[in-house]
């Protein structure tokens, strides 16, 4: 059974484009231009999977909006958002608002397929886990990799799935530097530098948000990050 | 040369300067005019005398005689009895009367025996003749005998004088052999004869002799002279002693003789004013009488007010304007017995005159005026008033202490007043000046608004509209700066739409000759891609910089970590780096994620522009509590006129390459706007053999760790 996608996009060429390619690809594809339409749909039947423009014609910030609506509705459901816009502040925006990607719309549509495959391997990966190994210790961090939950110091750290597989990727072999590009992979998708750095930065806040002293993840710089497998603090 | 408005003020209010000079001048005039007018009075007060003296000759003929001057000796000062004298050669009668007694003793001669000789007199005047009384110690008297004619063959007194019709005449009184009194002419001779117009008592008294006589006024002008002659051995009657006021056997030796008017001198007094000295002189010269005194009579001083005493403090700076009139002078004195000068000798031909003098010692000023007397057609003398002009000075000065007191007032309160506001108005214009500065930075943007005046002058009118000005540009900008990032959203749009479309085309099965202008397309797409992001990235670079905290890291281990990152991604160069930083870290106060993007961008910068097979070169090194990250290359040099620039936006380095790649010139702005972040300097440079560009960024260190 094909896995089901939704487009929310104001702009009928790219949406048109799109839901084009992504039938393309095998994937069952229901697009909408606008939150009003979007909600309704997904009230009836949640997709596997949501592609969500961040400014929805007259409604500038419909695409954050209906994130949390769809947010409210499934904790887990992945949601990529796809915005003309590229700052910062959005990336951080859309991630705060419980997104697991962000790509910008000139992105070319292999690399959108990419993302969107990586994403799809990452539930299975979660579907998959109760054959592989039950849970991965590095000290006093345990990974459960079945139910996808990070505990440090035996407290809960609450990550969305993309930052779960960063800091498994990490912590898988510590002391070793992984690029950027070795923890896109290990995180089952594709983002740009930028992105990974926000990623990062949100992991390392809600592990100190359980410890004030984490120190763990280290940048290095020009590089990329480690698990260090001792403290490095003074 | 730089002159503050408060400087200008300075400059301008000295103007104020005049304002005492001005109080100066005034006070001259007011000086001249009040001398004038004391002239006025003088002149007044002399006709007044004057007038009242006209055709008065009882007063004036009479008295014109008795008087006359004689610069050798000192004038005899016949004072007026009160009462008349009997010629009996008893004492009593004197006493109570005005004027004092006189003694003159004379020097000791070897001839003379016994006590020297002494004279005592009293002079004085009655109606119209003069009365003497002579005491002469004498232990021995020697009366005149008929066997000796010399009159200086006895003991006898002797008046000279110099009458009024300008004879002179001797007189000797002596007692005759019978004890009676003889009063004889000298003559020539020196032998005297009987006169019966001097009247005279000679009486024996204890220790001598008494003389009382009387002499007809006229008798009396212009010069008188008493002496005694001392003869003590009646049998060679040689003279061996005289005392006198004056040698009386010549006329030259003569002392003069004042008769005070006392006629003239009530008159005198009456019209006299205070402080003003009266004389009435003849038409010789001769003073007829004299009243009044030049020096004023030091009142008491009431306690000044302080009003006073505040106008005083400025005392010394007066004294160095104007001169303190002082009472302290000396001029001719009273018992002048005649007066002279030009101007006296005007007036006594029938003009009425006035002049000034210094007094004799010249430390005063002394108006005087003159007023000649008439009688019958003729000038029969003259009256002269003066007076100084003490009280008009010290009148000038009390009224130009009052006038600089409050000038100087004016002046200083004027001054500060000026300067207070001086300093306000710059203070107001310096914080305007500020506050355009801080508005808008080294990129041209308005970064704050100014506070807007509502002082309804000319200032705050300035400052609004600086600040309407500032608002509109800031509209301005804001309008610039959201029309890049629109375009850009705007413009990505359809890109997205081209893109999708070309990727969908891609999807289809398409001819290989086809293909070709496919990938031209996905080309030119991706070329205005870059252009969109570096079109944004200064903008995004800036919201990362307001996002980023802070914390303390080591520089050395980010400028090593990014470079092996330099050296991995670009194989076939060479990045050389060296550290030098001891073996302590270079810790410093930011953001290790910027400091990684502007090594990114220097790095990036030196790899386009350094020759074909030379290395870029990246160096840390510590500095006193700076660290220097310096990235140079080998390659086209910064023009000179804009080596100051390069970190501005929008200023293009260096010529453009031929790679093709984009070049916006904002990639140096982000380097400065990190090194800002960072509290740090950014230069760039020339290499010193030319052959390339070196840009330095100066960090400073965090000064927790001070360099041990």
């Amino acid at each position: 059974m094909p896995r089901r996608i939704t487009i929310v996009e104001d702009d009928p060429a790219i949406r048109q484009n799109y839901r084009d390619a992504l039938v393309s690809q095998g994937y069952e594809v229901t697009a909408f231009e606008d939150r009003k339409r979007a909600l309704e749909s997904f009230r009836t039947r949640l997709p596997d999977l949501a592609l969500l423009d961040i400014g929805l014609g007259s409604d500038v910030d419909g695409g954050f909006a209906l994130c949390r609506e769809l947010r409210s509705l499934s904790p887990t459901l992945p949601i990529i958002f796809l915005t003309a816009r590229d700052s910062d502040f959005d990336v951080v925006s859309g991630l705060r608002m419980g997104a697991d990607d962000y790509v910008t719309k000139d992105v070319s549509l292999p690399h959108l397929f990419a993302r969107i495959g990586a994403l799809f391997r990452r539930i299975e990966a979660a579907g998959e886990s109760q054959n592989a190994e039950e849970a991965l210790v590095r000290g006093q961090l345990t990974l459960d990799i079945a139910r996808l939950v990070a505990t440090w110091k035996g407290r809960r750290v609450d990550l969305t799935l993309t930052e779960f597989w960063l800091i498994h990727a990490m912590a898988k072999h510590p002391g070793h530097v992984k690029d950027r590009e070795a923890l896109m992979t290990a995180a089952k998708m594709l983002v740009d530098d930028s992105t990974i750095t926000s990623h990062v930065k949100r992991v390392r806040r809600k592990f100190e948000a359980v410890d004030d002293a984490f120190d763990r993840i280290e940048t290095v710089y020009g590089m990329g990050y480690r698990w260090n497998p001792e403290s490095i603090g003074p | 040369m730089r002159l503050g408005l408060r400087a200008q003020l300075l400059i301008v209010s000295s103007l104020l300067l005049a304002i005492p000079v001005l109080g100066l001048r005034s006070a001259r005039e007011i000086e001249a005019f009040l001398v004038e007018t004391q002239e006025q009075g003088l002149a007044s007060t002399a006709r007044a005398v004057a007038t009242a003296l006209h055709e008065r000759p009882g007063v004036f003929v009479g008295e014109a005689t008795l008087t006359t001057s004689h610069a050798a000796s000192p004038a005899l000062r016949i004072e007026t009895l009160t009462s008349p004298i009997v010629i009996d050669g008893q004492s009593g009668d004197w006493t109570g009367q005005r004027g004092e007694v006189h003694e003159l003793t004379a020097a000791v001669t070897p001839e003379a025996t016994g006590p020297p000789l002494r004279l005592r007199y009293r002079i004085g005047r009655y109606d119209r003749a003069i009365y003497l009384l002579v005491e002469v110690r004498d232990a021995a008297i020697v009366r005149h005998s008929s066997d000796f004619p010399q009159v200086s063959a006895s003991d006898h007194v002797e008046l000279a004088m110099v009458s009024a019709d300008d004879e002179f005449l001797r007189f000797a009184i002596h007692e005759a052999e019978d004890g009676s009194t003889r009063v004889a002419q000298i003559g020539p001779d020196g032998i005297g004869l009987p006169d019966p117009r001097i009247e005279a008592a000679f009486v024996e008294i204890d220790d001598g002799y008494r003389v009382e006589g009387r002499v007809p006024r006229t008798m009396v002008g212009s010069r008188f002279g008493i002496s005694a002659y001392d003869v003590d051995d009646a049998e060679t009657r040689l003279e061996v002693s005289r005392v006198g006021t004056t040698p009386t056997a010549r006329r030259e030796d003569l002392g003069a003789v004042f008769v005070p008017s006392p006629e003239l001198a009530v008159l005198a007094q009456g019209l006299g004013r205070a402080r003003s000295r009266l004389w009435v002189i003849d038409n010789s010269g001769r003073v007829l009488a004299q009243a009044g005194n030049l020096q004023a009579t030091r009142a008491a001083q009431a306690p000044p007010t302080w009003r006073q005493s505040l106008v005083m403090t400025l005392r010394p700076l007066y004294r160095s304007i104007l001169v303190e009139p002082t009472e302290d002078f000396t001029d001719k004195g009273p018992d002048a017995v005649r007066l002279e000068g030009p101007e006296l000798t005007q007036t006594l031909t029938g003009a009425s005159t006035h002049w000034r003098r210094r007094t004799t010692d010249g430390r005063a000023a002394v108006l005087s005026a003159a007023e000649p007397v008439w009688n019958e057609g003729r000038v029969v003398g003259a009256v002269l008033a003066e007076e100084t002009t003490n009280e008009t000075l010290a009148a000038r000065n009390r009224a130009f202490e009052q006038l600089f007191f409050s000038i100087a007032f004016v002046v200083v309160a004027g001054t500060l007043t000026l300067l207070a506001f001086a300093t306000r108005l710059s203070f107001r214009i310096r914080g305007l000046r500020n506050s355009v500065e801080r508005a808008i930075d080294r990129q041209g943007r308005v970064r704050a608004e100014i506070q807007m005046s509502t002082a309804q002058d000319e200032v705050g009118d300035l400052s609004r509209s600086f600040g309407s000005m500032l608002e509109r540009q800031q509209q301005y900008t804001a309008y610039l700066e959201d029309l890049r990032a629109r375009l850009s959203h705007e413009i990505r749009t359809p890109v997205a739409v081209v893109r999708s479309s070309l990727d969908n085309l891609r999807l289809h099965q398409i001819p290989e000759k086809a293909s070709v202008y496919l990938d031209r397309a996905d080309e030119g797409l991706s070329r205005l891609v870059t252009i969109l992001q570096r079109m944004t990235e200064a903008s995004r670079l800036e919201q990362t910089i307001a996002m980023s905290e802070r914390e303390s890291f080591d520089l050395s281990r980010v400028v090593s970590g990014c470079v092996e990152g330099y050296r991995l991604a670009h194989p076939h160069r060479q990045i050389d780096l060296v550290i030098d930083a001891g073996d302590r870290p270079l810790l410093i106060e930011g953001a290790p994620d910027l400091i990684a993007q502007l090594l990114d961008k220097l790095v990036e910068n030196a790899l386009d522009f350094a020759r074909e097979g030379t290395s870029v070169d990246v160096r840390l090194i510590r500095g006193l509590g700076v660290a220097f990250l310096s990235v140079s290359n080998e390659g086209p040099t910064l023009p000179e006129n804009i080596s100051g620039k390069v970190f501005e936006s929008v200023v293009s380095s260096r010529p453009a390459d031929t790679s093709g790649k984009v070049h916006l010139g904002l990639g140096l702005t982000i380097v400065r706007a990190i090194a800002d972040f960072h509290e740090g300097t950014a230069t760039a440079a020339n290499l010193r053999d030319g052959n390339g560009a070196i840009f330095t960024i100066a960090f400073p260190l965090k000064s927790r760790y001070p360099d041990r």
